[in-house]
């Protein structure tokens, strides 16, 4: 389905395509750009699929041709902000209740030394870092985007950084040892 | 570590995944039905994503009802209409022994979480069938909407939203707050 998707939908994309046909060759890599981002399966299937739904509403409009692989990661991106934002505020509000689910559990298909490493950062730390490092945002965005100052922003994102690279470099080490 | 090889890491985790069969089941069900292009296969479509979820559904349905342990729970289903499902809390929240059994079922996959959540239903709700306690609960069932996602992150939502709602219920009305433990609750 994945080489399909990139046979598929080029930069111009067929007029012809529907979007049931678009989410077949999409889909995946939709949902592998919002998994990596947010690390939860459940969100990242949610989040994919107001993307889709988004799609259809341009489909309604006439406008399917503008829906590229492009225009989903983007509106796929600006969900993922918002569930952010909705997050914490509710972990302002359940603070107590949040707390006793934490750490947040690495996705079943934790297989890489990248996806646990991102897995072992908070919610938090890990939307600073993708959105600098994965979607190029700089740190006057990532605030922006996260309701944060800039000087927090900042802080999250070193703090982020530290913590993936520690992850990072652990999981390496116990890579190796395994291999060993 | 340097930032471009952070960026050169991190960049491995952004790639295609393979979905859960039924949400992306569903989520082609949802999208065919409201694809209104002038693609003669889309009735097709439609007609396959259903059978799908049928197969699917019943699967689902043999096995969450093959357990054991799964007698005494009130399962809320992802394809329930709103009204239904919000039938189903009133009528789970109104019967005070099946409080924890309606925690359960909404955040069946984190166990502990429902622990969490009957302590806290039961500090904030001491006598479920008082007028008191149906209004907030009223107003929390009138902000559950279906969910387009999958069956985890809506349970998810719907515990959040009917924590919220009763939440914001008790702050309007600080005698609907029979007992602290919601304050408490809040930090």
């Amino acid at each position: 389905m994945i080489d399909r998707a990139h046979n598929l939908i080029g930069a111009e994309r067929p007029d012809t395509l529907s979007l049931a046909e678009l989410f077949t060759a999409e889909g995946s890599a939709v949902f592998g750009f919002l998994l990596a981002r947010c690390g939860n399966r459940a969100t990242a299937q949610d989040l994919m699929t107001e993307t889709f739904m988004q799609a259809g509403d341009r489909f309604r409009q006439g406008r399917g041709n503008e829906v590229t692989p492009a225009w989903l990661r983007t509106v796929a991106r600006r969900r993922l902000i918002d569930h952010w934002r909705r997050e914490a505020r509710s972990q302002r509000r359940f603070a107590r209740l949040r707390a006793e689910r934490q750490p947040v559990a690495p996705p079943p298909d934790a297989d890489d030394s990248v996806d646990r490493a991102l897995a072992s950062l908070s919610s938090r730390q890990r939307a600073v870092l993708t959105l600098r490092y994965l979607d190029d945002y700089s740190i006057t965005e990532v605030a922006e985007a996260l309701d944060l100052s800039y000087k927090a922003a900042e802080s999250l994102l070193a703090r982020a950084k530290r913590s993936f690279a520690d992850a990072y470099r652990r999981e390496m080490h116990e890579e190796g040892v395994a291999d060993a | 570590m340097r930032e471009d090889e952070l960026r050169r890491t991190l960049a491995r985790a952004d790639r295609p995944r393979t979905m859960d069969p039924e949400v992306e089941a569903a989520t082609l069900a949802l999208l065919a039905e409201g694809d209104t292009g002038n693609d003669p296969r889309t009735g097709l479509w439609a007609a396959i994503a259903a059978c799908i979820l049928i197969v699917v559904g019943f699967g689902v349905w043999t096995q969450r009802t093959s357990g054991e342990d799964q007698a005494a729970i009130r399962p809320v289903e992802t394809s329930q209409p709103c009204e239904a499902v919000g039938g189903e809390i009133v009528d789970a929240l109104t019967e005070w022994g099946s409080v924890r059994d309606w925690a359960i079922a909404v955040v069946r996959p984190e166990p502990d979480l429902a622990e969490v959540t009957a302590r806290t239903l039961r500090s904030v709700l001491p006598d479920p069938d008082s007028s008191e306690t149906v209004a907030p609960l009223e107003a929390m069932v009138g902000t559950v909407r279906p969910s387009l996602g999958s069956a985890v992150a809506e349970r998810e939502k719907l515990l959040a939203l009917a924590l919220t709602e009763l939440s914001a219920a008790v702050d309007a009305d600080p005698t609907l707050c029979l007992a602290p433990g919601l304050r408490d609750f809040e930090g």
